[in-house]
């Protein structure tokens, strides 16, 4: 089995209240982070996704300029952003079914719902690390395959079936 | 940025991301389960030297509420703008909790619930003004379990009237719908 050595990554955390900020750095500190950047809302922190190139990104839901919702979708535009495929905790007090929804469609990795604990924040981040999703791109679509229960190995082979049948030649 | 292979299924595309944060940070683990248990407990112990600072955290997050309120009451219909007073009880919904406050996060999230399904013409004034007052006096009072019977109560009856206005203002919405088809 293995576990994750936060001391070995980089993180964002957006956050617009300042509290919330600190208590997550904290936890990240006790997981054995030395690298924590924060920005204050959506805008700073595409700033500093750009600048810092984070392994991970922690945010908020709601945020002022624009939430992070809006964030997700900026950092999944596969043409544009520095790494599409940096794995994205969104922190929200939002528990309701269509706004867990919501973040999935944006392209959200996981979610954690307040208030925060270390063993969540914890297992979102060993979740991404160690067992990864493959992404998906389809017309309006770019982001972690969102049925959580595939496995990358279910598609092994498939594609090249898939490509094969198409090919002219078949 | 890592690198990766792409399998065609026509009009959707699968990406297998392959250099992942596996290989730079996934180490070896003596317990099967998978759970860093020395990990979680170096936070937790992070987070309760926190807790000092908890009891006025929470107190300038009241008071960031009872701002946005006076705020809020202090226009008129017309020009009230919730965004301040729905950011203020978002964060003591998400946060009370953690710095011992549960019951106050619950009405704070009962107060988002009204904020967020109601529209701002017909959100109603004295039980915004409920829901502040008794975030503030969970407190004042320190109450920080459900074993306080009134705050118990106090949390039920709001919640309850809450429930019943939502469900009213969506039924009301719904035939206001139906009757614009009908004409």
């Amino acid at each position: 089995m293995f576990r994750v050595d936060c001391s070995r990554l980089r993180f964002l955390v957006i956050d617009d209240n300042g509290f919330m900020r600190r208590i997550i750095r904290s936890l990240l500190h006790g997981f054995g982070t030395r690298e924590v950047t924060e920005a204050e809302d959506g805008a700073a922190g595409l700033e500093a996704f750009a600048t810092y190139l984070p392994d991970i990104v922690i945010t908020d839901w709601s945020m002022p300029v624009f939430d992070g919702i809006e964030l997700t979708k900026m950092i999944r535009q596969p043409d544009t952003s520095p790494n599409p495929f940096v794995p994205i905790i969104m922190v929200t007090g939002y528990a309701e079914r269509s706004r867990v929804f919501e973040a999935r469609d944006a392209g959200v990795s996981e979610m954690l719902v307040k208030p925060i604990s270390a063993k969540g924040l914890y297992l979102r981040i060993a979740k991404v690390v160690l067992n990864p999703r493959p992404f998906i791109r389809t017309d309006n679509y770019f982001g972690p395959d969102r049925r959580h229960l595939i496995k990358a190995e279910a598609y092994k082979g498939r594609g090249a079936a898939a490509n094969l049948l198409k090919s002219p030649s078949a | 940025m890592p690198t990766s292979f792409e399998q065609d299924f026509g009009e959707t595309r699968v990406i297998h991301v392959s250099g992942t944060l596996r290989a730079k940070a996934a180490v070896h683990n003596a317990d099967p389960s998978g759970a860093d248990d020395l990990s979680i407990a170096a936070a937790e112990s992070a987070m309760k030297d926190l807790s000092g600072d908890f009891q006025n955290w929470m107190g300038d997050e009241i008071n960031r509420l009872v701002a946005a309120f006076d705020d809020y009451r202090s226009k008129g219909p017309g020009e009230r703008d919730i965004t301040n007073l729905f950011s203020a009880a978002h964060d003591i919904r998400g946060q009370a909790a953690a710095f011992g406050y549960p019951l106050a996060a619950e009405i704070a999230g009962s107060l988002t619930k009204l904020l967020d399904k109601i529209e701002p013409d017909y959100l109603p004034t004295p039980l915004i003004a409920h829901h502040v007052d008794a975030v503030r006096a969970i407190y004042r009072s320190q109450v920080r379990d459900y074993a306080n019977p009134v705050a118990v109560q106090i949390i039920h009856t709001l919640k309850r009237t809450i429930d019943r206005m939502v469900e009213a203002r969506t039924n009301a919405i719904a035939e206001e719908q139906k009757m614009a088809r009908g004409r």
